[in-house]
């Protein structure tokens, strides 16, 4: 997966003086976050729907093999076809073959994040496809030729004027020549215009929120609609799907629903939720002729005997990215890679590499909120910890960072050490000091005192003073 | 690509699970209500969503409910209808009506208000449900602007799960499609703002057939 | 680096009719190194406080985070069934954090009376998320005499320290205790109280370099008469 991960500390740098980003992103606190609070307070049953769901998501993992020949049987039984994928240049391959087979020229897609990690639109197009975004949120990035900042959210860095440049911009040849101020014109403006695509599409392709191992079904959640345009319009309908997606039972399917969108953006469920099966039936009154399962691995097989396994419960509802104070404060394209916050900072470096991401797992306070509100209970903090040691052994870590730790770690099995190093300190940071404070540290302290004062060490440690009071241990 | 697949197969735990694995179903306690407190619920639910509803008690009563939601839409385009609803009174409703023949009859153009039966509904937060067949062509509820709905109560349900069970009463294979819908389309994606109409219907009106043994004795509503 | 925190939880323990040792020798829960990804270290770190705190009835530690680390993770750092687990899970069952001690444990009520003083009082992050410590410092907060307590906007919200977090990107750190010094500021409280030295030194530091007139405190010194400003 391409990430421009390295990039981090700088492009974070920007992100915390990007006034229209820093703006934008305090929609979340009020909006995500405060909506997913409520939704959850109003289930009685969403702590046990929590539980079940890291049940049924462990289950899957340790049967996927199986459920994956179940799913793949039931879709054959139907009238699809499956396909597999190593990785992700043999799952554009697939993808661009049966467009050829179908002679497509246009695609209209909906929102997939699956195809975001393969690069999937640009290959397309470069093939010579027309290859469209309905989401209304990627299809702005798509004509902005950015990334999305967030998994669900794929805007939520941008301002309405910026949307609005960026209609005035490519809309012209459309034959809209003013410029809109009002989103509810916006809207209805993308509307007008990915309604052609919708009729013109020859091929759809979508990704899956779910796959449905009993029925061989493939489900999608929208609150638009366009993943039920794209997948009814054409003639042809290509899923795209991580092999992880897979769930048993219809039943099992309704848990993890409740517990995606309440997690996602705090609604009891989204305005659609489509269960697709197959191509159309003999009697049925439309439907696409072709039906089509592209299961893509890219890496998600490697996790399953790693201490990383657990990532891939994840059912994508970005709720740890909403409650991240990091992600809250510089948005989702700072960490390069179309998989932020921190989920981002455990899928990344397994798909990407941990080379070209060392940052990301290092980006967190382990504050621990997002496995606080993980809906399906993933230990993030303990992830990116795994990741931190893999980093240590693969001396990764900063060579400064590793000779501290290693000083201080060192100093610790040696208590007089520890404790005369510690005198010299508290001595040197006294002679800094004006007042009480220190308004300027060297080295390591650098960060610290550029933004913030050090109150001086007053005295002796605790530990020196009580000695020195005569309590003795027990004998 | 059977390379792919047996190399992918090969790499994944291969454990059969144990049969019935999670076929229980686990239905919130609030969606398991007896149907005149269902209904309740499903009209509170809609009005969350912002969906509109209005009762009729048979279902020759239907066009009537059209004709007077229509007019406080202010709507004055084509009415496109269901092939299950020809067979009923449409003179009523003072508009071009149009009733969808075949698959290449559907208009597809933005801007029109189409009628159409559905399966069964989830009072569970005010969702209907429709089933691809041949009669129901699925397109009519995406490519509307205004879109009605017409829903016998003896078909809603409580919750979710339940809509399979009364799904495997009719038939015993998945229909190709199988749609939940919770009011009309809408985004939030600009500044995490709720606005209708993304690209479904922009409005989406309820119209409940009350079953016998629920009408109430005045034989009014 | 705040010796009067040590002080003032040992006058608040010996109080609630405890006999206090210190014992000699203690340095580093190894937080930092198992943080930072030295597993290594970790578990050097984690024997050598294991075996100072061996024979006490109970180990009480006046952080969240430290408490955490012991009782949390000094178990995971070690094979299960060996040795060094065992000694890990007998000492997480007698680790406290203070509060949690001196609430759930000694039932200690305490009998210092406050100034008129509008306090706030900030969660940290490993005390909450890792050992459920909220009710604990504010059941003990309210019951003296002459309490305030304003709660802040989002007072579970990482202030930002993160332990190296903070050195490693110093500019996200500084705006997340930007924030919270805000969060404090609205309030209206003259004092902010927290469980972590960590938290504290990192929103004392932010505040004062603001010139906002908010002291900080650790529950220790507030519950024990004894804040030193």
């Amino acid at each position: 997966m391409d990430v421009t991960s390295r990039q981090f500390s700088d492009k974070a740098h920007q992100a915390l003086r990007d006034t229209v980003l820093q703006k934008a992103l305090g929609h979340i606190e009020e909006g995500f976050v405060e909506a997913r609070k409520n939704a959850a307070a109003n289930l009685p049953e969403f702590e046990e729907l929590r539980d079940r769901g890291r049940d049924i998501r462990a289950h899957v993992i340790e049967h996927l093999g199986a459920y994956l020949r179940q799913f793949e049987d039931q879709v054959y039984a139907q009238g699809g076809r499956v396909h597999w994928a190593r990785d992700a240049a043999e799952a554009r391959q697939i993808v661009a073959e049966i467009c050829a087979e179908q002679g497509a020229r246009t695609i209209a897609k909906s929102k997939s994040m699956v195809t975001e990690e393969i690069e999937l639109v640009p290959h397309l197009e470069a093939l010579g496809l027309k290859a469209v975004e309905t989401d209304l949120g990627e299809y702005i990035i798509q004509l902005r030729e950015e990334k999305p900042s967030h998994i669900i959210a794929p805007v939520i860095h941008l301002s309405k004027e910026q949307v609005s440049e960026t209609f005035h911009e490519h809309h012209q040849i459309h034959g809209f020549e003013d410029k809109l101020t009002e989103r509810a014109e916006l809207v209805a403006q993308a509307r007008s215009v990915l309604r052609e695509t919708f009729m013109d599409a020859d091929v759809g392709i979508t990704g899956a929120n779910f796959l449905v191992a009993e029925t061989g079904s493939v489900v999608l959640v929208t609150n638009e609609g366009n993943a039920d345009l794209v997948t009814s319009l054409p003639d042809t309908h290509i899923v795209v799907t991580g092999i992880e997606k897979v769930v048993p039972t219809l039943n099992a399917c309704h848990t993890l629903l409740r517990l995606l969108v309440r997690s996602a953006t705090g609604q009891e469920t989204t305005t659609y939720t489509s269960f697709l099966t197959g191509p159309k039936r003999p009697k049925d009154a439309n439907g696409p002729s072709n039906f089509h399962v592209v299961l893509v691995d890219n890496g998600r097989s490697a996790m399953i005997n790693t201490q990383n396994r657990e990532m891939l419960h994840c059912i994508r509802c970005g709720a740890c990215l909403n409650h991240c104070p990091i992600y809250a404060n510089i948005g989702g394209h700072a960490y390069g890679s179309v998989y932020p916050g921190p989920m981002g900072a455990v899928l990344t470096p397994q798909l990407a590499g941990l080379a070209d991401s060392v940052d990301l797992p290092n980006a967190s306070t382990f504050c621990g909120k997002c496995e606080a509100v993980c809906p399906v209970r993933i230990p993030l903090p303990k992830m990116m910890r795994h990741w931190r040691e893999s980093e240590f052994e693969q001396h990764l870590t900063p060579t400064g960072m590793r000779f501290g730790l290693g000083v201080w770690s060192w100093l610790g099995r040696h208590p007089a050490l520890y404790r005369l190093v510690q005198r010299c300190a508290r001595l040197g940071m006294r002679v800094l000091a004006r007042n009480g404070w220190i308004k300027a540290l060297p080295l390591a302290g650098k960060g610290w005192t550029a933004w913030r004062d050090m109150r001086a060490p007053d005295g002796e440690s605790f530990q020196s003073q009580w000695a020195k009071r005569g309590k003795k241990e027990p004998a | 690509m059977a390379n792919a697949r047996e190399h992918i197969l090969s790499r994944l735990p291969d454990a059969q699970p144990a049969p019935h694995s999670w076929q229980e179903p686990f239905a919130p306690i609030s969606t398991l209500l007896p149907s005149d407190r269902r209904r309740t619920l499903f009209a509170d639910k809609l009005a969350q969503n912002k969906a509109t509803f209005s009762e009729v008690l048979a279902r020759k009563s239907i066009p009537g409910a059209v004709a007077r939601h229509v007019a406080k839409q202010g709507y004055a385009g084509k009415v496109i209808l269901g092939q299950s609803l020809a067979a009923l009174p449409w003179d009523v409703v003072d508009l071009e009506c149009h009733w969808v023949s075949g698959e290449n009859d559907l208009p597809l153009e933005d801007g029109l208000m189409m009628v159409s039966d559905c399966f069964a509904a989830a009072a569970e937060t005010g969702t209907i449900i429709t089933r691809s067949d041949q009669h129901q062509d699925s397109r009519l509820n995406f490519v509307a602007r205004h879109h009605c709905v017409v829903l016998d109560e003896r078909d809603l349900l409580g919750p979710y799960e339940d809509i399979w069970v009364h799904m495997q009463s009719q038939q015993k294979a998945m229909p190709r499609s199988v749609n939940f819908i919770t009011g009309p389309s809408r985004t939030a994606d600009i500044e995490q703002t709720i606005e209708l109409g993304a690209h479904g219907p922009a409005s989406l009106h309820i119209i409940l057939v009350r079953a016998e043994s629920t009408r109430p004795e005045s034989g009014e509503l | 680096m705040r010796p009067n925190v040590g002080f003032a939880s040992a006058c608040l323990l010996e109080q609630a009719g405890y006999d206090v040792v210190v014992p000699e020798g203690q340095t580093c829960c190894g937080q930092p190194a198992y943080n930072g990804g030295d597993r290594r270290s970790a578990r050097r770190a984690a024997r050598h406080t294991m075996a100072i705190l061996e024979g006490y009835d109970y180990v009480v530690v006046p952080s969240g985070s430290c408490a955490a680390m012991i009782c949390k993770h000094y178990p995971a750092l070690f094979s299960k069934g060996g040795g060094d687990y065992r000694r890990a899970m007998e000492l997480s069952e007698r680790t406290y954090e203070l509060t949690t001690f001196l609430r759930d444990v000694a039932h200690y009520a305490p009998n210092v009376t406050l100034e008129n003083e509008t306090i706030t009082y900030h969660d940290s992050c490993a005390g909450l998320r890792e050992l459920h410590i909220q009710s604990q410092p504010r059941d003990l907060l309210n019951s003296c005499e002459g309490i305030h307590l304003a709660e802040m906007n989002k007072p579970d919200t990482c202030c930002g320290f993160g332990g190296t977090f903070c050195i490693k990107y110093p500019d996200i750190s500084d705006r997340l205790v930007e924030r919270k010094a805000e969060d404090i500021v609205a309030t209206g409280a003259t004092r902010v109280v927290a469980g972590d030295v960590g938290c504290i030194l990192n929103m004392e530091g932010k505040l004062h370099r603001q010139g906002a007139s908010v002291s900080v405190s650790h529950v220790a010194e507030i519950l024990a008469g004894m804040v030193e400003d």
